[in-house]
């Protein structure tokens, strides 16, 4: 017999953590200054921009739970935490973006496409 | 015995174009590998497309031949402001320098701006913008130096 589990909101944050799971801190700024502090799953994966030769590039991507930023508009800010080892060593440095695409997959979850501000 | 006409085509349009105020030496001829994200504004030239034909009848191998060379002159702006303007100031500026010489030194009758084409790309994290100036270039040579401009 089969048994369904479901994730719950308490599987999402812990997979949305800074400190034991995949997240990262971010602040979210929208255009009249409200700031508003979350955890956020940053994707920045190669791209090759296909036009003549190419041109190397990468996508931002930005993952977080939907119902922690209910408010959000394009060209609002992300500004996102340098993501670091446990001793303390940078492996990305922190790094500001503009957001350029809201995708909302209906399941809980956004995901933003973004551009280097 | 010298490098093919196209060749030397190609090299003068690289020289005239290397030191251009927005594009510097980002100059690269035939280039088949992408370019660097932080490697823009640069110009990339092919020599893709040629049409001849021959001025005299018969076959004798002193007859000239007429041809049309298409160099297409790529140019990339990867940049979150001003791509637009920025690629139309590079235009200016290739526009200008080939129009400085439209003889290329001697090796071409003629070179004249034939058609240009820009696009935009949104992907990545930061814009593109890319644009091709189609510059017809007629040249003569003999039939057996092809090196060599009449």
């Amino acid at each position: 017999m089969s048994i369904y589990e479901f994730e719950t909101e308490l599987d999402m944050a812990a997979y949305y953590d800074s400190t034991t799971g995949h997240g990262r801190s971010a602040t979210h700024i929208s255009a009249n200054n409200t700031s508003t502090v979350l955890n956020i799953i940053l994707n920045n994966e190669f791209l090759e921009l296909d036009e003549g030769a190419g041109v190397e590039s990468t996508q931002p991507m930005a993952y977080f739970q939907s119902t922690l930023l209910p408010s959000i508009s394009y060209g609002d800010q992300l500004q996102v935490t340098a993501y670091k080892t446990v001793e303390g060593l940078v492996l990305s440095p922190a790094i500001n973006f503009l957001i350029r695409s809201i995708q909302a997959d209906r399941k809980g979850n956004t995901v933003l496409e973004l551009e280097a501000a | 015995m010298a490098n093919h006409l196209r060749t030397q085509i190609r090299d003068q349009i690289k020289s005239t174009l290397t030191g251009l105020t927005t594009t510097a030496n980002r100059v690269y001829d035939s280039r088949v590998y992408p370019l660097a994200s932080q490697g823009t504004p640069a110009i990339v030239i092919y020599t893709k497309s040629e049409d001849s034909e021959p001025l005299d009848m018969g076959t004798n191998t002193t007859r000239l031949i007429n041809r049309n060379l298409t160099i297409a002159v790529e140019v990339y702006v990867k940049s979150t402001a001003n791509f637009d303007n920025t690629i139309d100031t590079c235009c200016k500026e290739i526009e200008t320098a080939i129009y400085t010489d439209p003889t290329l030194n001697g090796l071409a009758q003629d070179c004249y701006l034939e058609s240009t084409e820009i696009d935009f790309n949104s992907d990545g994290d930061e814009p593109l913008a890319f644009a091709t100036l189609n510059f017809l270039t007629n040249y003569i040579n003999k039939a057996t130096t092809p090196d060599v401009a009449q």
